[in-house]
């Protein structure tokens, strides 16, 4: 399971700054925008980091409960 | 639900900052003067390429470039070749009132735009100088009205362009950080006060999220810089250097809680750390920058930020939401992890 995850981690990832590459090249012309939707991204992915986490302690609190019924 | 209102707050103003500040267009502006070095005593024609301009064919544009606050060359004939491109044509004199060489504004304006300008950017030459010589040789021109069009724009920046958008995500992310770690100082004297584990608890869950806001506003503000100074991080900008020292501080909060064993000793030196750590933060993030004389982040030497040119009153309308938004956010992350730390410590109280 854990390293499914990895796997689609890392597809996402090279997905999104491929994305970006994209971006640079169309967008440039029309001012950086991608230097906004970088800083956008780049937060989202700081919140969706803080939900892993939190969700990973969640798991762990779970299984105690659990366990200890 | 009453007691959730700020988190619903929250949302709906972080919405507002992002819909607001994404759909506000910037105002026109000078994008490249293809030459930009003229002689004295030459007639020149040459092209403009401007940015979020409407021209149409036949509109009449006015340029000038301002040698001072008295004197204005301006331009002989303006041609249109497409909504963003037109030509300028300057007839400039053998003789100017200045030095040798000098860089000026270009100053353009029409009816549908109003005006709009780029520092420094043409350079005038000349062989000798003369200044009384020039002054009274000057050619007599007609003053153009600079007239204003009204609507809410963010103002455009060479170097910055849409980017300038940034300033409602990067920026609040530091403010953000600043407050949710004074929270959790308050929270670090309260338990040296009274020794309470939940105060610890809140302490500990909200300088977690500063830590977080401070490390997003470290990689925001790299993939801003690698669009606009060229570099993803650089040692010369003193507050790049300042807020990595201050994130150290706090990453040394949790290390010093992972090394003692004790858990009411724990809380106390961890409390007694926090506190140093706001304090030691302050100095970093808002004295040293000021007494640096250069930087590349805006209100280089002097007071950053709040005054002048960097932030105009359209910026305001978007950024100071936008700092309440996403702090009560914060609050709302720190919210969640201090209620899950408080259900495993009863958890964990429960089945020991």
């Amino acid at each position: 399971m854990k390293k499914y995850t990895f796997i689609l981690i890392l597809i996402l990832i090279n997905s999104v700054l491929s994305a970006q590459e994209e971006a640079k090249i169309s967008l440039h012309s029309s001012g950086k925008i991608y230097l906004v939707v970088g800083v956008l991204i780049t937060i989202f992915i700081g919140i969706v980091a803080f939900l892993i986490y939190l969700e990973r302690k969640l798991n762990s609190l779970e299984e105690q409960i659990n366990n200890d019924e | 639900m009453k007691k959730h209102w700020w988190k619903a707050l929250a949302v709906l103003i972080v919405i507002y900052a992002i819909i607001a500040g994404l759909l506000i267009p910037l105002k026109p502006g000078i994008l490249q003067i293809k030459q930009s070095g003229i002689n004295s005593g030459q007639v020149i024609t040459t092209e403009v390429n401007t940015y979020n301009t409407s021209y149409k064919v036949g509109d009449k544009v006015d340029a000038y470039l301002k040698i001072n606050d008295k004197v204005k060359l301006y331009s002989t004939s303006s041609q249109i070749l497409d909504k963003a491109k037109l030509k300028l044509s300057f007839d400039v004199p053998a003789l100017l009132p200045q030095v040798k060489s000098f860089d000026y504004t270009l100053v353009m304006v029409d009816a549908k735009h109003g005006p709009f300008l780029r520092p420094s950017a043409v350079t005038l030459k000349q062989e000798r100088v003369d200044i009384e010589k020039a002054l009274s040789s000057w050619p007599k021109q007609n003053e153009v009205a600079l007239k204003f069009v009204d609507g809410t724009k963010f103002p455009f920046r060479a170097v910055l362009y849409e980017s300038i958008r940034n300033t409602f995500y990067h920026v609040p992310m530091w403010f953000a950080m600043v407050f949710i770690l004074l929270a959790a100082m308050i929270y670090s004297i309260k338990y040296l006060r009274k020794p309470k584990s939940s105060y610890d608890i809140a302490a500990r869950s909200l300088t977690a999220i500063g830590v977080l806001l401070g490390v997003l506003g470290c990689l925001t503000g790299s993939v801003w810089a690698k669009g606009t100074w060229g570099t993803w991080w650089t040692f010369q900008e003193i507050k790049l250097n300042v807020s990595a020292i201050a994130l150290l501080i706090y990453f040394a909060y949790f290390i010093l809680r992972s090394a003692i064993q004790d858990d009411e000793q724990k809380a106390r030196v961890a409390s007694v750390y926090n506190i140093f750590a706001f304090v030691a933060m302050v100095p970093l993030l808002f004295v040293v920058p000021r007494m640096v004389a250069s930087s590349l982040h805006p209100g280089n030497g002097g007071n950053p930020g709040f005054g002048g040119e960097d932030l105009d009153n359209t910026l305001r309308m978007v950024f100071y939401p936008a700092i309440i938004g996403w702090t009560l956010f914060s609050f709302w992350l720190a919210q969640l992890l201090y209620r899950y730390e408080l259900l495993r410590e009863k958890v964990e109280e429960e089945f020991d």
